[in-house]
């Protein structure tokens, strides 16, 4: 049985989502101003790594990775509703690329799993 | 048995071994991340050996023509030789022409062979060992040419303008950069946008693409405060006469409005250009804040970030 990294397509999935999940998300007035800065490469870098793993692909970040990589924006305010709004556009990103409810399901639920410590909690 | 070569050392790799999985099995401080092919920590370069594509996969193509890969996706199938490939020559100053009040055209000739890609840059090393980084405005020949900005109180730029003679022997380092035309999309929309001396590598680049038969329309916007800071407007509008597929804007901020020069906003002429810029390639130069500005909003409007080159020019802080 294939896995859902498998399912979506894998390294190429994630290549077709990226651009498409960064322009939604840097066009969201909710989360925007935590993109605000000059690197770009680098941010659709660490996109590329996010949906990796949301995808359920291989990926080799802990807990402490994901809290100390976020501990600057749960400083300038990040919360729920920003995982939210990020959870939702990448959600849109997947309806865009034709990829059913279920799945998207999935995918969100894998990134939510990694929300507490996103969020320093 | 595959050999990888790096800082002076060789490296034997184990069957079907990742460069990464060798590097740090061997105690190099070799960088990493994601271990996955995604967040790039792990970027090297070969200068010598041929990469697997799976190992290139997602770098835009100025990296890839460069020799850079993802470590921990390489599994080499030939010996590479790792490291930077920047290269430091003499270089004699053939020729000083001001170009404006103040733009200085230097041409300098490598002494010995000295390869690059027009857009990229070079350190120019001064004979005291002060260095400043110029981008490269030709083509790959017997001289490279500089345009080179006057900075208030600059050390370097007021040496350049008011003491340096042709003749005069310097050291140049590099190349560096990704800014440059890389060939295989020919009918592309190209945008190239730059501000005062951001033009000098964007003049290379429109050089390259035409010496590649580019057939596909190339948009040149090159803005500045006024028309004196402007230059090499004539050359580009002959160059637009002579290829039916270039197109010129020449703008300022302040000023007349003539038949060489419009006034108006960089940005809003850069939008003017197109609905969309899915599939076009832009390349920006210059100002910082508003290459940044527009490398977003050039994203936003539908460009693939690979296809997005830019090289930001930052002066160097005083002391």
């Amino acid at each position: 049985m294939a896995t859902l990294y498998e399912r979506l397509g894998g390294q190429e999935a994630v290549e077709a989502a990226v651009e498409i999940f960064y322009r939604k998300v840097l066009s969201d007035d909710r989360i925007s101003s935590f993109f605000d800065g000059v690197d770009m490469d680098g941010q659709i870098a660490k996109q590329k790594a996010f949906l990796t793993m949301a995808f359920g692909g291989p990926h080799n970040y802990s807990g402490l990775d994901m809290r100390e990589g976020h501990k600057h924006l749960v400083e300038k305010g990040l919360n729920d509703s920003h995982v939210d709004a990020v959870i939702e556009d990448l959600g849109a990103t997947l309806k865009e690329l034709g990829v059913d409810d279920g799945t998207i399901g999935e995918v969100a639920a894998i990134a939510d799993s990694v929300r507490a410590d996103v969020l320093n909690k | 048995m595959i050999q990888l070569t790096y800082e002076g050392q060789t490296y034997v790799l184990e069957q079907n071994e990742t460069v990464l999985d060798g590097l740090l099995r061997h105690e190099v401080d070799a960088s990493y991340s994601c271990r996955s092919g995604a967040c790039q920590a792990c970027m090297m370069r070969a200068v010598q050996g041929s990469l697997p594509d799976a190992s290139q996969y997602g770098l835009k193509e100025t990296l890839k023509t460069q020799g850079y890969f993802l470590a921990c996706q390489c599994i080499p199938t030939e010996n590479l030789e790792l490291g930077n490939a920047h290269i430091e020559v003499p270089a004699v100053v053939k020729n000083k022409t001001l170009l404006n009040n103040t733009v200085m055209r230097v041409l300098l000739e490598p002494q010995e062979i000295f390869d690059f890609h027009a857009g990229q840059y070079i350190q120019f090393v001064r004979p005291d060992g002060l260095i400043r980084s110029y981008s490269i405005a030709s083509l790959p020949g017997v001289s490279i040419e500089l345009h080179i900005e006057r900075v208030p109180n600059g050390n370097m730029t007021q040496w350049i303008f008011e003491d340096l003679q042709e003749n005069t022997e310097v050291n140049i380092r590099g190349p560096v950069g990704d800014c440059f035309y890389v060939p295989g999309k020919p009918e592309q929309s190209l945008l190239l946008i730059g501000t005062a001396t951001g033009f000098a590598p964007l003049y290379g680049i429109v050089h390259d693409a035409i010496k590649h038969q580019h057939t596909g329309d190339i948009h040149i916007i090159h803005g500045s405060t006024v028309k004196e800071r402007l230059y090499y407007v004539d050359e580009l509008k002959t160059l637009s006469e002579k290829h039916s597929n270039i197109h010129y804007q020449a703008c300022i901020l302040k000023g007349e409005e003539d038949d060489s020069v419009t006034v108006g906003n960089i940005e809003e002429i850069a939008h003017s250009k197109a609905e969309s810029f899915k599939n076009w390639s832009a390349y920006l130069c210059g100002n910082p804040d508003l290459v940044f500005a527009l490398r977003r909003k050039i994203f936003l409007k539908g460009a693939s970030n690979k296809d997005i080159f830019s090289d930001a020019f930052l002066h160097t802080k005083p002391a």
